[in-house]
């Protein structure tokens, strides 16, 4: 048998073998669920040192001369130090470092992402534009404020206006999560389609 | 007691290995014969198609694959329309993941089509590979591509390759197309569109799809490929743009013939879930 | 052969590992929990500041200490550090993914070692994940290798990928039957969405509303007209407003982490 036959004949294998979960629990779909763990962990690995390690620090290190990246894998290691009680604060220490790193990144990211999101919904609703624009430019600025009242956790909903305000928004979220269960649906047919379409298919190639 | 909850744990296992049955056997019979239903193409593939269509040519696109085989049937042939636009466009691109896995399945469909469509590796496209996930990078990369990413998926250096000649930092980037089953197009819009203005396309499974339209609406996206419907289209819109016959390893238009029919049974299984409950329930206050 | 060079070069990565590794333990050795606890506060201070100041400094803004930006007009003086302080992220966040190999190893390691139930499972991992390694790092230099590569990535590990996620597919069918009851009128308006969205996305629900005509007030009723409207403005609209609550949240998430205001495992004393 050709490789390509092998590789198709384990291809149909494994996806039968895990097809069998949805007649019971087995021991079949247990063997294969691992090897797929397995065979992610070691993907992971080869391509983590193929493409991030052996270019970014080992041949820099080593073939460039660059030997201070020595003290990168030093504090690499410090991940580590959770697994020895007495030094684990040395984790914490880099991973706090990183946190803070990521924290000053993120001003700049909320900067950019919502304030455009903001001036966005400032819509024109008394101009002269086309009814139906300006019908549209209503239900979004009538959404938006009815929704973000019903998350204001921030005081209670006393009065009728503000509990009317947000009963609306909560009706309003309702149609974005039909939506959202409309989109998951499709999303969900789409990857057993393209197993069965691999099963159909595999043995004409 | 435990009896009636065996009976009904035993009823409840056939009951779903006949819908099982039901659903793998509609979807192999429309995938097996090729049906034409009527398909119309959505404004915000047309978008994404339109801008790749007047990408300049001296910059690079960047294609970003961040899937992994669990979501194959949507962003593969994402994946697969994309590349063939540009390589039909003569769009010069990259391809670069976050993922360990997305670049490399990228990289094989663009040699795929590259062999087909007589493009070379280095001049018409470069797959950059994988890097972490890291905020810092993403800042470096935006400054200085050959800096930060300096290799390709092969440890070659990228100064050797055309392609890469006078492609610096994020301005020299024509668009950033996003294909993945996450968020990741967040961190593209803030941290390139909004420093530096690169367009911004995304190509996200269905689930994600609705939580783009707030992007799209303030043109902090430019298009959407939203799934397999998504793909679809934009098999659509080339099949309707050029003469050169398009290959899918998973034709999209097939697949939605076949999700047709899933979408169909759920509604109708959702419909005689509730009518079977609301009797039930009717007849229990009648009796009481 | 070891040339003088390579010989220098070994020395050196030898002698800063050692020297690292000591400068570890004699910072173990110096600090308390509380000298501990400041230093964690001062290290994620600046980190978080480095970020904020080369965002809001001005293009040109110089550094008395550092040297002045090449391109006055783009970057200040902290812009020329950000690729390097990338690239030395990108590494350090590479080893941590031996964090999950070693908590993954001693989970399997502890099945295997004391036979327990299903350790053959354990075992499987075990091989799969060292043929996948040996063959992933070498199967540039070993055709057989590489064949090897080919029918774990394509044999096993894509349709195995594929596969796994694919069953939902058939879990969302029953739950459809089984679970989704419209008992209240939210209920009603969510699932009035979700026919609409499900039936516009596919070529046998546009046929539904496919004699409308394409054009004039009567297209709007169209199925996917309908479901474009309520994904561009109704959905848009309220998942704006869900981001926007999102987005504040993190913002403050991330004031609080910065200025080391927030307590818990990574902030708080040692567990």
């Amino acid at each position: 048998m050709s490789l390509e036959g092998v590789i198709t004949l384990l291809a149909c294998i494994s996806t039968l073998a895990i097809f069998t979960i949805l007649y019971k629990e087995n021991p079949i779909y247990r063997l294969f669920e691992h090897i797929f763990i397995g065979l992610a962990t070691g993907y992971g690995i080869s391509i983590l040192w193929n493409q991030v390690l052996k270019p970014n620090w080992w041949l820099p290190m080593t073939a460039e001369g660059k030997w201070p990246w020595i003290f990168v894998l030093v504090v690499g290691l410090m991940f580590y130090t959770v697994y020895i009680p007495r030094y684990a604060w040395m984790s914490r220490l880099l991973m706090v470092t990183l946190m803070g790193m990521a924290a000053g990144v993120a001003f700049q990211g909320f900067a950019r992402l919502y304030i455009p999101q903001l001036t966005a919904s400032f819509l024109p609703l008394l101009k002269p534009e086309p009814p139906y624009i300006l019908f549209n430019n209503v239900v979004i600025v009538v959404t938006i404020i009815t929704v973000m009242t019903y998350f204001f956790f921030s005081f209670e909903h006393r009065s009728r206006a503000v509990k009317g305000t947000a009963s609306l928004g909560r009706w309003l979220l309702m149609v974005a999560f039909g939506a959202i269960f409309g989109s998951t649906v499709m999303a969900r047919m789409a990857l057993l389609t393209y197993r069965l379409w691999y099963l159909l298919t595999a043995w004409r190639s | 007691m435990a009896e009636i909850v065996d009976e009904r744990v035993a009823s409840h296992r056939r009951q779903s290995r006949i819908i099982y049955a039901l659903l793998a056997g509609l979807m192999v019979l429309f995938l097996l014969f090729e049906l034409r239903l009527p398909f119309i193409v959505g404004p915000q593939s047309r978008g994404l198609f339109e801008t790749v269509e007047k990408l300049p040519e001296d910059k690079l696109a960047l294609l970003i694959l961040n899937w992994a085989p669990g979501t194959y049937g949507e962003n593969y042939p994402q994946t697969e329309a994309l590349i063939q636009h540009f390589f039909l466009a003569g769009k010069p691109f990259a391809i670069f993941g976050v993922d360990p896995v997305g670049p490399t399945l990228g990289h094989e469909i663009a040699e795929r089509h590259a062999a087909r469509l007589g493009k070379q590796y280095g001049v018409d496209w470069v797959t950059w590979g994988y890097r972490t996930l890291q905020l810092p990078m993403i800042l470096g990369l935006k400054r200085d591509i050959p800096g930060t990413i300096q290799r390709d998926y092969q440890g070659r250096s990228l100064e050797q390759f055309p392609i890469m000649r006078g492609i610096r930092s994020a301005r020299d980037l024509s668009l950033i197309v996003d294909v993945t089953p996450s968020a990741t197009v967040e961190i593209w819009i803030q941290y390139f569109h909004g420093a530096v203005g690169t367009p911004v396309g995304y190509a996200p499974t269905a689930v994600m799809a609705p939580e783009a339209y707030p992007y799209l609406q303030s043109k902090q996206l430019v298009g959407m490929l939203a799934g397999i419907k998504g793909a679809a289209e934009y098999a659509a819109l080339l099949d309707e743009h050029y003469e050169e016959e398009l290959t899918w390893k998973y034709p999209p238009m097939r697949a939605m013939n076949a999700i047709s029919i899933a979408h169909v049974l759920i509604v109708a299984l959702i419909i005689l879930g509730n009518y079977q409950y609301f009797t039930r329930h009717r007849r229990r206050r009648e009796q009481s | 052969m070891l040339t003088t060079d390579t010989f220098t070069l070994w020395r050196n990565i030898v002698l800063g590992f050692v020297a690292g590794i000591a400068l570890l333990l004699l910072l173990d050795r110096i600090t308390n929990n509380s000298s501990r606890r400041r230093l964690m506060v001062i290290l994620t201070f600046l980190g978080g500041l480095f970020y904020l100041l080369e965002f809001v400094l001005p293009p040109g803004t110089t550094l008395g200490f550092l040297p002045a930006p090449a391109d006055p007009t783009r970057d200040n003086a902290l812009s020329p550090f950000i690729s390097t302080i990338g690239s030395i992220t990108l590494v350090i966040a590479g080893f941590s993914f031996g964090l999950g190999l070693l908590n993954l190893a001693t989970i399997h390691g502890r099945n295997i070692l004391g036979q327990r139930s299903g350790w053959h499972n354990s075992l499987a991992f075990f091989v799969a994940m060292i043929l996948m390694v040996i063959s992933g790092l070498f199967r540039g230099e070993y055709a057989s290798l590489a064949a090897l590569y080919r029918v774990l990535f394509e044999g096993l590990y894509q349709p195995l990928g594929a596969s796994v996620f694919s069953v939902l597919a058939f879990f969302i069918t029953t739950a459809a039957y089984r679970a989704f009851r419209i008992r209240s009128g939210e209920a009603a308006l969510m699932m009035g969405a979700a026919f609409i969205v499900m039936m516009a996305q596919v070529p046998m629900g546009m046929m539904l509303t496919n004699w409308l005509p394409e054009t004039g007030w009567a297209a709007n009723l169209r199925i996917e007209q309908v479901s474009n409207w309520l994904m561009t403005i109704l959905n848009m609209a309220a998942l704006r407003a869900v981001a926007f609550g999102i987005g504040i949240g993190g913002l403050a998430m991330s004031l609080r982490i910065w200025l080391s205001l927030e307590r818990g495992t990574y902030f708080g004393k040692d567990s």
